[in-house]
């Protein structure tokens, strides 16, 4: 087992502690029902994405070879492009944030998980390489989840101003 | 299609999107989106929306 299939697994093992943690321990249930009808189309897509996503990697290592990226790589990516999926299925339908969160402060450290994460990438300076190694590309982790909670957060704060317009 | 005796029976009580989602327990977004015609309430939503405004379900919400 590589170093990075090591770091991925103990991303993965980490990523579901807490978040079961975070789930047993919450005591709001605070979306509406047009939030949670919302939610549940925007899982579906999520879901669809990432299997296409997967397909389609599947689809170019039978015809070519080689893998778009590492195994670990192509999962975070397809983890993170079915994230911003449906985030921003959530954002475009009003649900993204529940009825007594705080969005700011979500948009607070998001952010700075993203720059976080960037500044990790940008430090290693593996941000991105066309290596061989059996693939046609390598990226960093850091990086890949840097720019999703980037994105995230750029798109949350477009929300809130967008709906700063509406009628009171 | 607009729900515009929900929102005619809002404005009469000098009442925001925002005081009424809080009173009824949901988003401020969700009472905007029924009242544009863009989402169909629960019976439950809409009971907890008749209740705090003094209507009955047929006075906001029969066509």
């Amino acid at each position: 087992m590589n170093n990075g299939s090591l770091a991925f697994g103990i991303f993965l093992i980490f990523f579901f502690v807490l978040f079961f943690i975070i789930r047993k321990t919450s005591k709001r249930r605070d979306y509406d029902e047009r939030q949670i009808a919302i939610r549940g189309e925007a899982y579906k897509a999520a879901y669809l994405v990432f299997l296409v996503l997967v397909i389609l990697n599947g689809l170019v290592f039978v015809f070519s070879g080689k893998s778009i990226a590492d195994p670990y790589v192509t999962a975070v990516v397809g983890m993170c492009v079915s994230l911003i999926v449906f985030v921003f299925k959530c954002l475009a339908k009003d649900a993204y944030i529940g009825v007594k969160m705080n969005a700011k402060r979500y948009v607070v450290i998001i952010s700075i998980l993203g720059a976080l994460n960037i500044i990790t990438a940008v430090i290693n300076k593996n941000i991105i390489s066309f290596s061989g190694n059996g693939c046609f590309l390598s990226i960093s982790i850091s990086f890949i989840i840097g720019v999703t909670f980037i994105l995230i957060a750029a798109g949350i704060v477009w929300r809130l101003n967008e709906n700063d317009g509406d009628e009171k | 299609m607009k729900n515009l005796k929900l929102k005619a029976a809002r404005a009469a009580m000098d009442m925001s999107q925002q005081v009424l989602a809080d009173k009824t327990g949901v988003s401020r977004q969700t009472i905007n989106a029924i009242e544009k015609g863009d989402y169909n309430p629960t019976i439950k939503l809409c009971t907890a929306i008749c209740k705090v405004l003094g209507k009955t379900l047929d006075e906001l919400f029969w066509e």
